[in-house]
């Protein structure tokens, strides 16, 4: 059987050693894609220098350091594990919020549009983020819990209590429930994902370009003194709209956002579904 | 199923190309411990042969060896290996058969050999004119 010579300067004398070479590849190729896809902190740069270290090690002939990679190897993965063991859970568990099927109602939002509209005559700004599938729960501090449906009322005597800080935002889901105000980032928790700062946006809409950046919340704040209304979602921040044109645009980025969580629900779905087929025992 | 196809599938060319050089390391450092065996032919070679005979003979036989990768690579087996057979048992001119022995066969002794073909040659002796 011909078997090219360069094949041979590579040691690879049969062709089952492509195949275990193409498996090898596949794992690590995985384990990559894996690792990229992490939308917190990606660890495919360290995985990589580690990988880079060990062949160093290896082919330069660092005994010790190849030994110690070899015989600590285990140890090495459960450190890496331990330590990034928040960032690795959220790869393993989507952190959704499950719900059962139902219309989304964003009606709410228009409640909600008026509330803020009402604030502004009141010379108060209204600052809310909403959110859509991806649980803010940790990246949100609050002080103030309601878990409560909109309506003008509470929305009212929220807005216009002493307790309100016009400062802070104010925690709303796309389902329309209220679930507390006076909510700050919690940047501490995600320091290491953003070092950039751009001096000419004000802190909230720096932090809100942030975390909307990697999560699939909308933020927006209402100015008393144009009279107009600031969206962030995606990373990108669009200004100065009209309190109208405003609420149509958050009626569809939520609408938007619920289309591609069902199209995305679906084919995790048809994925489960498929490999139940393939555990199960023929029969 | 669909996510791994998905993946493979994927424009990540840079990543499919690192994965590929790291996956081969990975394989060459698990292997070049490994005992392989490799089958390549080798010259064939005879000495002690009368002045006034000649031998017309296959020029290379066949031969399998079990050894570890790395020692396989690092002995060029075309170059180092060779197969030299006493011919001073030839007397007269006529097609002969001669047998192969495995000490015939010249291998480092890091080298196992496990087989050859043929194990006994057929050769045509001729007188020089």
């Amino acid at each position: 059987m011909y078997w090219p010579d360069y094949f041979n300067k590579l040691m690879i004398f049969q062709a089952i050693d492509i195949f275990e070479i193409f498996v090898f590849s596949f794992v690590i190729y995985y384990f990559s894609i894996w690792l990229k896809n992490d939308k917190q902190k990606n660890l495919l740069a360290t995985f990589y220098c580690t990988l880079m270290l060990f062949f160093i090690a290896h082919f330069a002939n660092m005994i010790a350091l190849t030994s110690l990679f070899i015989i600590f190897w285990p140890v090495v993965l459960t450190i890496f594990i331990l330590i990034h063991q928040n960032t690795l859970q959220k790869n393993f568990i989507a952190l959704k919020k499950i719900n059962v099927a139902q219309i989304i109602q964003t009606s709410w939002l228009e409640v909600f549009m008026r509330s803020s509209l009402n604030a502004l005559t009141n010379n108060k700004q209204v600052t809310a983020i909403i959110e859509c599938k991806d649980s803010l729960d940790n990246y949100l501090q609050s002080t103030f819990k309601v878990f409560a449906p909109i309506n003008k009322d509470l929305l009212d005597t929220l807005i216009n209590s002493e307790n309100f800080a016009q400062d802070k935002m104010i925690w709303v889901d796309s389902e329309g429930k209220i679930h507390a105000i006076n909510v700050n980032w919690n940047i501490k928790n995600t320091n290491l994902w953003f070092n950039e700062t751009n001096t000419e946006l004000d802190q909230w809409q720096q932090d809100s370009i942030i975390f909307t950046s990697k999560l699939d919340a909308i933020a927006f704040r209402t100015y008393p003194e144009k009279h107009t209304v600031d969206i962030i979602m995606q990373g990108k921040i669009i200004s100065d709209l009209t309190p109208n044109n405003a609420l149509i645009l958050l009626s569809q980025l939520i609408k938007k956002s619920e289309i591609k969580w069902k199209k995305s629900e679906k084919e995790t779905h048809e994925a489960s579904v498929q490999i139940n087929k393939f555990k199960q025992p023929s029969a | 199923m669909k996510q791994v196809y998905k993946s493979i599938n994927s424009n990540n060319h840079l990543l499919k190309l690192s994965s590929l050089i790291f996956g081969y390391l990975f394989w060459l450092i698990l292997a070049s411990s490994q005992n392989v065996n490799k089958t390549f032919d080798i010259p064939l070679c005879f000495y002690s042969l009368k002045n006034n005979l000649e031998i017309i003979a296959p020029e290379k036989i066949i031969i399998t060896v079990n050894a570890k990768r790395s020692d396989i690579y690092n002995f060029d087996l075309k170059q180092a290996a060779f197969a030299n057979i006493d011919a001073s048992q030839i007397q007269q001119a006529g097609q002969q058969k001669i047998e192969i022995k495995e000490n015939d066969i010249f291998l480092h002794n890091r080298i196992k050999l496990i087989n050859y073909y043929p194990s006994t040659l057929s050769i045509q002796i001729k007188e020089k004119k």
